[in-house]
C-alpha cells in the first residue's frame, strides 16, 4: 500500500466511490444517512523539538430518522452491511422510543432533491510524511538563524480533510471531500523594554500541496511577523472605554460570524435570541450588507463551499442584513418548518458521528467604498485593532473577541503598538456605529466555530470603522 | 479476539516494521444521550466509537497514528503509516514509553444507560423549570457515556478501565418580551441519576440570577476593585495555571510566569489545589494517564506554595524535571474561611462574576473580556446586573492576592470549587 495515497481505512479505497444508495431499502419515514471520514494531521515544532507528530482517522456511517416530531440518531465506526442497516434501524427505534415516552407531536419536515459532486482533493503527487516534516524543519531554521533573540518559536501545521457521502428518503444525495491546511507560527520575546507573544497563521482551502509550496514563501511574512512582535514588546496598554476604533478585515470577518451570525441562526432565535424581535428593523448602518455565502463570493469559490447541506437542501446564499436591514435567519428543515420559509442549507455536522445544527458557511461584510488609509486619518484618537484571537457571542448580542495586534491612532496616523487587549459591545449598536468601509476584502479559514461540536467555516470582510468598548487598563 | 489479544498482536506487527518502543491503546465509547430543545424533548442519540491509537519509536525517532476500526487491512494500513511517520521525526532522546507497572483493571459506574431514568430526570429537569418564569433553554441534554480503555505497551505494561458517567449540560436564557438576559451554561458529570438534576451543581441558583438579569446597567464609569468569582466560572482564570503556564510547552519553551518557582508561593497562604482524578467525588475521574501510568492524586498548589508543573513523561524528560504521576485535569480548590455572604458584604467596590468571556491570556497571564452574567456590588450590597462592562488583570497577580475563598463549594463533577475574591482587577463601563 502506497502510504502517501489518500486512502480510506475502512475499503481501501477513496469513500467517495462507495455506493450507498443500495441502502435506501432500509429506510422508514424520513431518513438520512451519511458515511464520513474526518483525517486530521499534526506536525508540531516547540524550539526545534518535534513535539507532535501524528495523524488521526475517524469515519463511519451515521443515520438519523424523524418520526412523529422526534428525532432519532446513530452511528458507528463501521461499514459493515449487518451494521449499517443497524444504524437506520436504531435511529428509526430512537425516534419511536421518545415519541412513545413523551406523546406524538405533528409535522411533516420539507424535502427536496438536490444532488452534487464536490472534490476539492489535490491533483498533485502527495508529499510523503517525512516531506512535510522537513518543510517544517527548514521554517524553524530558517526562524532560529534570522531572529536570535526570540525566547520562543512554535510551529504548527494541521490539516484536516472531511470526505462524505450523504443520502436521504427524499433522494437527495452529495460526495463532498473538503480539505484545510494551515501553519500557524508562534512567536514570543523578552526584552529589556517588556515581552510580548503573536502568533500569525497562514493557509485555507485545498490539501497541503495546493495552499504551501515552499517554505521561503512564508519568510517575508515571517519578517512582517517579528517586526510587529517587537514592536508589541515595547507597546502599551489600551485605554479602556469606548473608543473609534478601525478594525481590520479579519476583524471584521469575526464581527459578522460572532456578534451577527450567530445571533440569526434560527435555533438560537428560537432559544431566545435578540434578533427575534428584529426582522426587517434597522439593525445597522446603511453601509452594512452582511451575507452568509453558501459556495461562492463574486465568482470565487469560497474557503468552505457547501452546495448541498447536511439534510440533503440545496445550500443557498442567505442575506441577513441588507443595507441596514435585517432579512433573514439561516435555517435548517425543522426551523424553516417552524417560521415558514424555505431551508437555506446551513444544517452542518463535523464528524460521522454528530448530528446535523444549524451552523453557518461563508459569513461576510460585504466591502464598500472607502480606502483603508482615509480611514485611518480620519480617526483622531483612537486604535487600529488588525488581528484577533478567541471570540464569543451572546443571545442579546453582546460579543466579545480577542485583539492580538493593533496600533493606536494619534490625529490620523499609526503610533505605538498596543499588548493583547479584547473588544466587546452590542453588535447592532456598534453596527449601527459604522462611518466607513473599505473596498477591499479578506477571508480567514483558521480555527473552528464552537456549537456543541466544531465546525469547519470561513469568515470575511472589509476594514470597518465604528465606534466599540476597548478591554484595557 | 479480545482487546488484550488484538492489541497483543498490534504490537508485535509493530515490532515486525521495525519499532523498538511500541504503545497501542484501544478505547471504545458507547454514548446515549436526549436532547430537549426549545423546553421539549428532541432527539435521542445512540453513538458507538472506537479508537486505535499506534505510538511507535524507532531509532530514537517518533510518531503516533489514530484509527477509529480495527479490521486487520486497517490496523497494518496504521502499522505502516506510523512507522513511515516514525522515520520522518528527528531523535529525541525524550522520547519514551512507560516502564512496567503491574497489571491491573479498574472499574467504576455503570455498563449500562439507564434510558428510562434518562427520560424521567431530564423530564422532571424541564417540568422543574417552569418555575422560573421567562427562563428559555437553548438546550439541554442527559447522556451516559461508558468508555473502555485497553493500554498496552513494549515494556510491559497493561493497564484497563471501564468507566460509566452521567452528563448533563443545559444552555439557557431569560426573556421578557423584547428583553433577554445572556446566556449561560451549566454543565455536569456525575456517577448516577440518584438525584434530581436540579439539585446537581448550581444550576437552581444559575437560574435565579438568570431571571434576575434581563434588565441589566453598563458600568458607568472605571475603577480598580474586586471581583467575586462563581464556582462555574473559576475555571476561566485557574485555567491559565492548570491548562498552559503548568504544563508541558510553556515549560519546555521556558516561557510560563511559573518557571523556577516550584516551592514559591504563587497565591495567597489561603489557597491550595489539587489534581484529583480519583477522589470519590470526582464522577469525571480517570485511571490511566495519556503516557501510560497508573493515575495518582496530585496537589499542585498548598497553602499558596506550588508543589509541581503537570509535566508529561517527555516534558518530564525534556526539563529534566520530576513526572506528574497524572495528566491533570478533576481539580479539587479547598474551602476557605469565609461564608459567601459575608464575602459579598466585605467588597466595597467590585462585580460577582459567574460568566467570563474573554480573549486567551498572553504568556504573561494578561487578560482581558466581558463580565458576563455578573452584577455590581457596592458597600458589601448586590446593587444590579450589568453589561458591556470588561475586565482586566493579570492572573499571577490575581492569584497572589487572594482575598478570601468561601466555604461553601460546588461540586461540577469535573471539578469541586468554591468562591473566590480577588482584588486588583480593572473594570471598566461604557
Amino acid at each position: 500500500m502506497d502510504p502517501n495515497k489518500r486512502r480510506n481505512f475502512i475499503a481501501g479505497e477513496s469513500m467517495i466511490k462507495k455506493d450507498i444508495k443500495r441502502y435506501a431499502k432500509f429506510f422508514k419515514g424520513y431518513t438520512e444517512l451519511r458515511l464520513q471520514e474526518n483525517r486530521t494531521g499534526r506536525i508540531s515544532l516547540l524550539n526545534g523539538n518535534l513535539v507532535s507528530n501524528e495523524e488521526n482517522s475517524s469515519c463511519g456511517f451515521s443515520s438519523r430518522a424523524y418520526s412523529n416530531g422526534y428525532w432519532g440518531f446513530s452511528a458507528v465506526p463501521s461499514s459493515a452491511p449487518a451494521e449499517i442497516k443497524r444504524v437506520i434501524g436504531e435511529a428509526v427505534s430512537n425516534a419511536a422510543y421518545l415519541s412513545g415516552q413523551v406523546g406524538k407531536r405533528p409535522g411533516t419536515l420539507p424535502g427536496e432533491n438536490p444532488c452534487s459532486f464536490e472534490d476539492f482533493s489535490t491533483k498533485k503527487p502527495r508529499k510523503s510524511r517525512k516531506e512535510l516534516v522537513d518543510f517544517i524543519r527548514e521554517v524553524d531554521t530558517h526562524i532560529a538563524k534570522k531572529y536570535r533573540t526570540l525566547k520562543s518559536r512554535h510551529i504548527v501545521l494541521n490539516s484536516l480533510n472531511v470526505e462524505k457521502q450523504f443520502l436521504n428518503s427524499d433522494g437527495a444525495s452529495f460526495c463532498s471531500f473538503l480539505p484545510r491546511t494551515t501553519i500557524a507560527i508562534y512567536l514570543s520575546v523578552e526584552t529589556k523594554k517588556g515581552s510580548a507573544d503573536f502568533v500569525e497563521t497562514w493557509g485555507g482551502r485545498g490539501q497541503f500541496e495546493d495552499v504551501f509550496a515552499d517554505p521561503s514563501d512564508l519568510f517575508e511574512k515571517l519578517g512582517q511577523q517579528h517586526s510587529h512582535l517587537m514592536k508589541k514588546a515595547e507597546g502599551v496598554y489600551p485605554a479602556a472605554g469606548i473608543k473609534e476604533c478601525v478594525l481590520a478585515p479579519e476583524l471584521a470577518g469575526v464581527l459578522a460570524h460572532e456578534a451577527i451570525g450567530h445571533t440569526t441562526e434560527a435555533d438560537l432565535v428560537l432559544g431566545g435570541s435578540v434578533a427575534g424581535n428584529l426582522m426587517n428593523k434597522r439593525v445597522a448602518s446603511p453601509l452594512i450588507t452582511l451575507v452568509d455565502y453558501a459556495n461562492s463570493f463574486m465568482g470565487q469559490t469560497c474557503q468552505t463551499p457547501i452546495y448541498v447541506d447536511d439534510e440533503g437542501t440545496k445550500a443557498e446564499d442567505v442575506v441577513i442584513i441588507d443595507k441596514g436591514v435585517l432579512k433573514s435567519y439561516m435555517h435548517n428543515k425543522e426551523s424553516a418548518r417552524h417560521y415558514k420559509v424555505k431551508p437555506t442549507g446551513n444544517a452542518r455536522a463535523f464528524a460521522f458521528s454528530d448530528e446535523p445544527l444549524i451552523r453557518m458557511r461563508n459569513t461576510a461584510i460585504v466591502p464598500g467604498g472607502s480606502k483603508l488609509e482615509e480611514m485611518i486619518s480620519s480617526v483622531k484618537d483612537g486604535y487600529y485593532m488588525m488581528r484577533r484571537g478567541n471570540g464569543q457571542a451572546d443571545l442579546t448580542s453582546e460579543f466579545m473577541f480577542a485583539v492580538t495586534l493593533g496600533y493606536e491612532i494619534r490625529n490620523g496616523k499609526l503610533g505605538r503598538a498596543i499588548k493583547d487587549s479584547s473588544v466587546s459591545g452590542m453588535a447592532y449598536d456598534v453596527l449601527k456605529t459604522v462611518s466607513m468601509v473599505s473596498d477591499n476584502m479578506y477571508w480567514r479559514t483558521f480555527g473552528f466555530c464552537g456549537k456543541s461540536q466544531p465546525m469547519l467555516l470561513s469568515m470575511g470582510g472589509p476594514a470597518l470603522k465604528c465606534c466599540i468598548n476597548v478591554g484595557g487598563r | 479476539m479480545t482487546e488484550k489479544k488484538m492489541l497483543s498482536l498490534c504490537l508485535k506487527l509493530l515490532k515486525q516494521n521495525g519499532a523498538e518502543q511500541a504503545q497501542c491503546v484501544l478505547t471504545k465509547t458507547m454514548k446515549n444521550q436526549m436532547k430537549a430543545q426549545a423546553g421539549q424533548l428532541s432527539l435521542l442519540r445512540s453513538v458507538a466509537d472506537t479508537e486505535l491509537r499506534l505510538l511507535a519509536i524507532k531509532d530514537g525517532r517518533q510518531g503516533q497514528v489514530s484509527i477509529n476500526t480495527t479490521g486487520k487491512r486497517d490496523v497494518e494500513a496504521a502499522v505502516i503509516r506510523v512507522i513511515e511517520a516514525a522515520k520522518a521525526s528527528p531523535q529525541d532522546k525524550a522520547y519514551g514509553i512507560s516502564e512496567f507497572q503491574p497489571t491491573q483493571v479498574f472499574l467504576r459506574g455503570d455498563t449500562k444507560a439507564d434510558l428510562r431514568g434518562m427520560c424521567r430526570r431530564l423530564s422532571e429537569f424541564l417540568q422543574d423549570s417552569r418555575k422560573y418564569k421567562g427562563l428559555r433553554f437553548f438546550e439541554a441534554a442527559l447522556g451516559f457515556t461508558l468508555e473502555e480503555k485497553t493500554f498496552l505497551n513494549s515494556n510491559g505494561v497493561n493497564l484497563s478501565s471501564s468507566i460509566g458517567t452521567y452528563d448533563f449540560v443545559v444552555e439557557f436564557s431569560t426573556g421578557v418580551r423584547a428583553r433577554a438576559s445572556s446566556i449561560n451554561f451549566s454543565e455536569l458529570w456525575f456517577k448516577d441519576l440518584s438525584r434530581p438534576l436540579m439539585e446537581c451543581g448550581s444550576t437552581a441558583l444559575l437560574f435565579k440570577q438568570s431571571g434576575k438579569s434581563v434588565l441589566t446597567t453598563p458600568v458607568k464609569d472605571k475603577f480598580s476593585g474586586e471581583i467575586l468569582v462563581s464556582p462555574e466560572c473559576l475555571g476561566s482564570f485557574l485555567g491559565f495555571l492548570t491548562g498552559d503556564a503548568l504544563r508541558d510547552a510553556k515549560i519546555i519553551a521556558g516561557t510560563s510566569p511559573y518557571m523556577n518557582k516550584i516551592g514559591s508561593m504563587v497565591a495567597s497562604a489561603g489557597f491550595t489545589l489539587g489534581s484529583m482524578p480519583g477522589a470519590p467525588e470526582m464522577a469525571a475521574g480517570y485511571f490511566i494517564t495519556g503516557d501510560g501510568y497508573k493515575a495518582e492524586n496530585v496537589p499542585l498548589v498548598e497553602a499558596g506554595r506550588l508543589k509541581t508543573f503537570i509535566l508529561s513523561r517527555y516534558g518530564a524528560k525534556k526539563t529534566g524535571l520530576r513526572r506528574t504521576p497524572n495528566s491533570g485535569g478533576c481539580y479539587i480548590v479547598g474551602p476557605g474561611l469565609e461564608k459567601l455572604g459575608s464575602m459579598v458584604k466585605a467588597i466595597k467596590r467590585g462585580l460577582l462574576v459567574t460568566r467570563f468571556s474573554g480573549g486567551a491570556p498572553n504568556q504573561k497571564g494578561d487578560f482581558s473580556g466581558v463580565a458576563k452574567n455578573s452584577f455590581y456590588i457596592e458597600n458589601g450590597k448586590i446593587k444590579f446586573p450589568v453589561s458591556e462592562t470588561m475586565i482586566s488583570g493579570n492572573i499571577p497577580a490575581m492569584f497572589l492576592g487572594i482575598k478570601s475563598i468561601s466555604k461553601e463549594r460546588v461540586n461540577l463533577g469535573n471539578a469541586v470549587y468554591p468562591w473566590i475574591s480577588f482584588s486588583g482587577v480593572s473594570v471598566s463601563g461604557k
